[in-house]
């Protein structure tokens, strides 16, 4: 659809009136695109927390709802107190890697004090997701149950107008940036030794044969899941200055992460950033056009493709 | 003979004056005593969940209630209030709580349910079943009164209902823009939502029916990623006269900043946000409409109030944040009707109250609670906080001014009306 | 699915039976000893076994992780808020429990077909999409739901023309749940359940010899969700009110939660676990009314992590064993 319209428009002379008209289609579907940025960059790095440990270590944890929450808490928290109203980008980014680094701390003490000791998938679904139950109780206790906000880096940036649609900076800020930890992820686990580890034990691999060869798989595991707390804690923080950090949310972030898998596909980096904009984009379009969908388009989306690709548009069959 | 005479008189006079003594002492004797023990009173607040978020902990602000009845105001007919509170998780829940208080936990008035749907399930259940006096905290759906408990003897609410919100907005927005022509409205897609921007609807086409409601939406209510930017640009391509919105919680945060970021605050003339505040007051923005109805620092000076002079600075102290109209202002009204119902009761009757007399005391009583004076009428408080104002920064804090409020007979739904019969009167009563 | 899965599933014996006995007539007397919220929830832990029956059946036999039960509990109970509540057809429970546990085995049919081709983490994500599709489009059509509101007022029930009380529902209700339990017995006793194992062992080798795989697992699924019909209706007349909540995954979780504290390697496991995580959850959230998250949160995953497969049940099983060997 895009292409036509953008085809459109340069091509020939057409009548006045029907510039008008491809311009103003092109513009509205660019506001589409634009206004599900947010939502889009959000979906990728929560749904690839996800990914990660599911492709590379096999396991299904659901700890990274509850990180992703106390990532948007603190830096809320840590925005308001170092910076409050004045905004300077370094230091929000380097607020940002600290509540990264803080993510990962987490998510590694769950991991070894808690989750290693599950056995199997199902344990691990309700074991992990009822931790999500105590990630929530203790930021009730911390920060009490009224959204706090810190809204500074996504005011001050200013906005953009872009073919008649105002676009805020901070949108192309953060899909800028989930979009560069997405490739250094990319990079580090198809450039680098280290990554190829990675990979030697991950769902596409073989455990035993890389075990055989010298993995430690124990570190393997744990820096797994140390990136994938971090993703979930970024993303927190990276949402935080649009929505505040509020009380009661972690079950929705975990069902928009778990239905981009099962649409994009376990492991697959570019599966997840194209499935975020399918399930982004068709959330802009049916809340402004077809309201009664608004809510179930996800579901239906994920539904459909389990019932005619049942590994994920991008996916690969595993013997899991 | 006469000596015989005096004689049995003196024992008939002896014997009368005995038996006045005994009389007067019966009729002091005859109010009944009060026990001693605190009196048990049983709160259903949500304490998790999305609804927690539109009070700071609600179950430490229900106690600081309960604290303050204790001990500026001696508590409820002389005993001490010791509250019950439990964690309204849901409907079913709710209904389960509400039995354990009542036959187990033999509390002796339950304050509760914020949101409808549990006050939909646990209402026709407390008129049935428990009969015990019922105050509830929100529940706005104005069905509760109408279709569900249509005569009701012990539910009562302190909230106000959909109709005397909408009234008010449609005043207000009135007040400060004579000449509204278009309106854009937004809302949480749930229940209330809908309720509320039909109600606003109606009445504004009674009040001004040439007014044009150019795009109204309903975005997800609760979600982890709350995504306004699409509505937000059809708001501004609407370019309406006045911007009416009804988002909370979260999505009211994301609203507000969202809305903040792409201009709509400079693009459209004037912001009507029933929830601009947070507990902190962030969202507070120099010269927007707002409802008093979030409360959280945009009350007129409560350093002057009664009650609010003490209650608000224990609740500051103990939570770091002002009281939120919803549920925490809402909770202090309640005790205080309570406390009113109960003296009154065993003062008519000299009985200790049972839950019928003190239900049926309830109605048409009058309190002054820390958001003004409030009566119960018809099983409806009057809500008297429940004033739009502008915000205005004074301070470092901010607070409402000129705040307009609606006559109460703009409010209250007559008996024997009906809501629609009732909004037909009202472009008569705008002429 | 899992190597580690691979245990023994119990067969039904006399001992069951006695035990299901003792049960039943545990469940007969108590209502005369318990306050009336009690008996809610009692009712309440006995409409959820069916239920958590489903889940076990495809837990235990199939390995597979049904998160879907919400769907056909919100079924049953929408079907009884018009029928009773909101177009007052009829509140006779001879005319709602078939018509729901058509409604139900239609759908769940209709839907085994699709979902019973996935396993593992496709096969529970697939069933909390599905559930929550049909959540918002409940959520969604507020004129004929009424949407987050719910559906208030349903009548109360009546038996053959009969109008029950609230002790005649209990009655009832406990009727139809033991009921279920002796029908799901049966069930894992026969052939069925062999079958089922075997497809749950290996895919290939049971459908090498002869075994109809896709018919049984969609069999299973349709059991599963006939019993959860049941539920629904009872559960919406319980308490006379329907939420769209009933639709949401995380009322679907419970019933993995109970089924997964009780454990598999007994049949007593979603009956403990039913009673066992209604009970945990009401009482911890009414004595600490500001920790219970943490507490219950906590109290699961401990669980979980120490009982791990063999569930409450099997705890105690393998202790009175021990004491029985010496």
């Amino acid at each position: 659809m895009a292409q036509t319209i953008i085809n459109v428009v340069p091509e020939g002379t057409p009548p006045v009136g029907h510039i008008f008209e491809s311009q103003q289609m092109l513009s509205t579907f660019l506001s589409y695109i634009f206004n599900a940025l947010p939502m889009v960059s959000y979906i990728i790095m929560l749904s690839f927390s996800l990914n990660f440990i599911l492709y590379i270590s096999g396991r299904v944890s659901l700890t990274f709802a509850g990180i992703y929450l106390v990532g948007a808490y603190v830096t809320v928290s840590v925005g308001t107190y170092f910076l409050g109203q004045n905004f300077s980008l370094l230091s929000f980014i380097a607020i940002l890697l600290a509540v990264g680094l803080l993510g990962a701390a987490i998510s590694i003490v769950v991991y070894a004090t808690f989750e290693r000791f599950l056995k199997t998938d199902v344990h691990r679904m309700i074991a992990t997701s009822s931790l999500l139950m105590v990630f929530s109780g203790i930021i009730k206790i911390q920060w009490g149950t009224t959204p706090v906000t810190y809204s500074a880096p996504f005011l001050k940036m200013g906005i953009s107008e872009v073919l008649g649609n105002i676009v805020p900076n901070y949108y192309f800020f953060m899909f800028g940036f989930s979009l560069i930890l997405m490739l250094a992820l990319a990079y580090f686990l198809f450039r680098t030794a280290w990554g190829l580890r990675f990979r030697a034990t991950s769902l596409d691999g073989d455990r035993t044969m890389a075990q055989v060869c010298g993995v430690n798989q124990n570190i393997v595991t744990a820096i797994t899941f140390a990136i994938s707390g971090m993703l979930a804690a970024i993303a927190g923080g990276l949402y935080a200055p649009i929505a505040g950090a509020s009380y009661g949310i972690e079950g929705n972030a975990l069902l928009l992460a778990a239905l981009t898998i099962i649409v994009g596909g376990v492991g697959s980096i570019g599966g997840a950033v194209l499935t975020a904009f399918i399930i982004g984009i068709a959330r802009v379009i049916t809340a402004v056009e077809m309201p009664l969908f608004e809510l179930a388009i996800p579901f239906i989306i994920a539904s459909a493709v389990l019932v005619v690709r049942p590994y994920g548009i991008w996916g690969k069959e595993f013997k899991h | 003979m006469l000596v015989k005479r005096a004689g049995s008189f003196i024992v008939c006079l002896t014997v009368a004056v005995f038996m006045m003594g005994a009389m007067v002492a019966g009729a002091a004797d005859q109010k009944a005593k009060i026990p001693t023990d605190p009196i048990k009173i049983g709160f259903v607040v949500p304490l998790s969940g999305v609804a927690a978020t539109l009070s700071p902990n609600a179950g430490i602000n229900a106690e600081l209630a309960a604290e303050y009845i204790n001990k500026y105001e001696g508590g409820i007919l002389g005993r001490q209030v010791k509250p019950i509170i439990y964690d309204e998780k849901n409907a079913q829940t709710a209904v389960e709580l509400f039995g354990k208080l009542t036959e187990d936990d033999k509390v002796e008035a339950i304050l509760g349910c914020l949101s409808s749907s549990s006050g939909l399930a646990v209402a026709p259940k407390v008129e049935a079943q428990w009969k015990i006096p019922t105050l509830l905290l929100e529940s706005t759906t104005m069905a509760l009164f109408t279709k569900v408990i249509p005569n009701a003897k012990y539910v009562y609410r302190i909230g106000p209902d959909d109709v005397m919100q909408s009234i008010a907005h449609v005043t207000a927005v009135l007040k400060d823009k004579p000449d509204v022509k278009t309106i854009a409205i937004g809302a949480p897609d749930y229940e209330w939502g809908h309720d509320v921007v039909k109600r606003f609807q109606e009445i504004m086409g009674k009040f001004k029916p040439d007014v044009k409601f150019v795009y109204t939406f309903f975005h997800p209510f609760g979600e982890a990623g709350p995504n306004f930017a699409a509505y937000i640009t059809n708001v501004m391509q609407n370019k309406p006269d006045v911007y009416v919105g009804y988002s909370w919680g979260s999505d009211g945060v994301a609203w507000h900043n969202q809305a903040e970021a792409m201009g709509l605050f400079k693009a459209v003339p004037l912001v009507f946000d029933v929830f601009s505040g947070t507990a902190k007051g962030e969202m507070a923005r120099e010269g927007v409409l707002a409802e008093t109805r979030a409360g959280n620092g945009t009350f007129p000076p409560y350093i002057l109030g009664y009650p609010n002079s003490k209650f608000t600075p224990m609740i500051v102290e103990k939570t770091g944040v002002l009281p939120t109209y919803g549920m925490d202002i809402h909770m202090l009204t309640g005790l205080l009707y309570l406390k009113k119902a109960y003296e009154k009761a065993y003062d008519l009757t000299g009985q200790y109250p049972t839950f019928e007399m003190v239900a049926k005391t309830l109605d048409g009583l009058s309190v002054v609670g820390p958001d003004g004076i409030s009566s119960m009428i018809n099983h409806q408080s009057t809500a008297p906080g429940m004033a739009v104002g502008r915000l205005h920064k004074e301070k470092e804090t901010w607070v409402m001014k000129d705040l307009i409020l609606v006559p109460d007979y703009l409010r209250i739904v007559p008996p024997w009306m009906t809501v629609e019969q009732f909004i037909d009167t009202l472009d008569k009563v705008q002429k | 699915m899992n190597t580690a899965l691979s245990m023994t599933v119990p067969s039904v014996g006399r001992r069951t039976w006695i035990t299901t006995l003792i049960f039943t007539a545990i469940v007969v007397v108590l209502p005369f000893f318990i306050s009336g919220y009690q008996r809610t929830l009692l009712q309440k832990g006995l409409l959820w076994i069916p239920s958590v029956f489903g889940v076990y059946i495809l837990y235990s036999l199939l390995r597979q992780v049904h998160f879907g039960q919400s769907i056909f509990i919100g079924l049953g109970s929408y079907i009884t808020a018009f029928m009773a509540g909101k177009y007052s057809v009829t509140n006779e429970l001879m005319i709602l429990l078939p018509l729901a546990l058509v409604v139900s085995i239609v759908v769940a049919y209709v839907l085994g077909i699709f979902i019973m081709k996935r396993t593992g983490f496709y096969f529970a994500v697939m069933g909390i999409a599905v559930t929550m599709v049909f959540w918002s489009l409940v959520y969604k059509a507020r004129t004929i739901t009424g949407g987050s509101d719910g559906i208030s007022h349903i009548k109360n029930p009546s038996l053959f023309t009969v109008p029950l009380s609230d002790m005649g529902l209990y009655y009832f209700c406990l009727i139809v749940s033991v009921g279920i339990i002796v029908l799901m017995l049966r069930v894992l006793n026969s052939s069925f359940s062999l079958q089922l194992r075997a497809i749950a062992g290996d895919l290939e080798k049971a459908e090498s010899i002869g075994i109809p795989v896709k018919r049984m697992q969609r069999l299973a699924f349709t059991i599963a969700g006939a019993n959860a019909g049941i539920t629904g209706v009872l559960l919406a007349f319980s308490y006379n009110y329907v939420s769209p909540s009933v639709f949401e995954w995380g009322y679907g979780a419970n019933f993995v939660q109970s089924a997964i504290i009780g454990g598999v390697t007994s049949f007593a496991g979603p009956v403990v676990g039913a009673f066992g995580f209604i009970n945990l959850e009401f009482f911890i959230s009414t004595w600490f009314a500001n920790l219970w998250e943490i507490i219950i949160g906590l109290t699961i995953a401990i669980i979980v992590v120490t009982v791990g497969e063999k569930g409450v049940t099997g705890i105690v099983q393998t202790l009175f064993s021990k004491i029985r060997c010496k």
